[in-house]
């Protein structure tokens, strides 16, 4: 299944940046997604400045 | 998802293999894909077999072939598997059925084996498309599963 790496990922042989689209295996997309690699970045709030 | 129903799309059959388990990628540019698994037979024929031979299941074993095209770039392609064959590493390699192509199918079957590079050819013409094909031999248990 295609899955986009949120984190770079440098283990078992691969190494991806974040933002990389790779088509894994069932059983690895799982891997992946235990480890985090999948969950998105939690976005930074900004503070609006009021003019 | 449940397991698809009718005649499956052979478009939908991809190889995915990495050298750690459960870490296996799809392999890139894939034209046409192949296992074939054999069983030995033992001879018990016997004078008292009555003129016709008689068999026994033996040995088992099982091979993979895999044909494509050449890209530079490929994530999982023929530089990565070069690598695998040049450096005697094992291979965790999955033979399934994505249907689609965006998730697994969930209730079909797939096979999971393990095995080496027996093979692996490039092959360039003239004015054509620069192709690989590759064998794997597989080593151990072959392993017939619901994809989950």
């Amino acid at each position: 299944m295609k899955v986009t790496i949120q984190k770079p990922y440098n283990k078992n042989g691969w190494k991806w940046p974040a933002g990389k689209v790779v088509d894994v295996s069932n059983k690895f997309a799982a891997k992946l997604k235990k480890g985090g690699y999948l969950d998105k970045p939690e976005k930074k709030e900004t503070k609006k400045i009021k003019e | 998802m449940a397991q698809t129903t009718g005649i499956i799309n052979s478009s939908s059959i991809r190889v995915f293999l990495g050298t750690t388990d459960d870490s296996e990628v799809v392999i890139d540019h894939v034209t046409e894909c192949s296992i074939s698994l054999t069983t030995d037979m033992r001879d018990i024929t016997t004078k008292t077999s009555a003129g016709f031979k008689e068999i026994l299941p033996g040995l088992k074993s099982a091979s993979m072939s895999v044909s494509g095209l050449f890209a530079e770039d490929a994530t999982n392609g023929y530089n990565q598997l070069v690598d695998h064959q040049l450096a005697n590493e094992k291979l965790f390699v999955v033979f399934t059925n994505t249907g689609s192509g965006a998730t697994a199918n969930t209730g079909d079957e797939q096979f999971d084996v393990e095995g080496y590079i027996s093979s692996l050819e490039q092959t360039a013409g003239v004015e054509d498309n620069v192709g690989f094909s590759m064998t794997i031999e597989v080593t151990g248990t072959v392993v017939r599963e619901v994809i989950a």
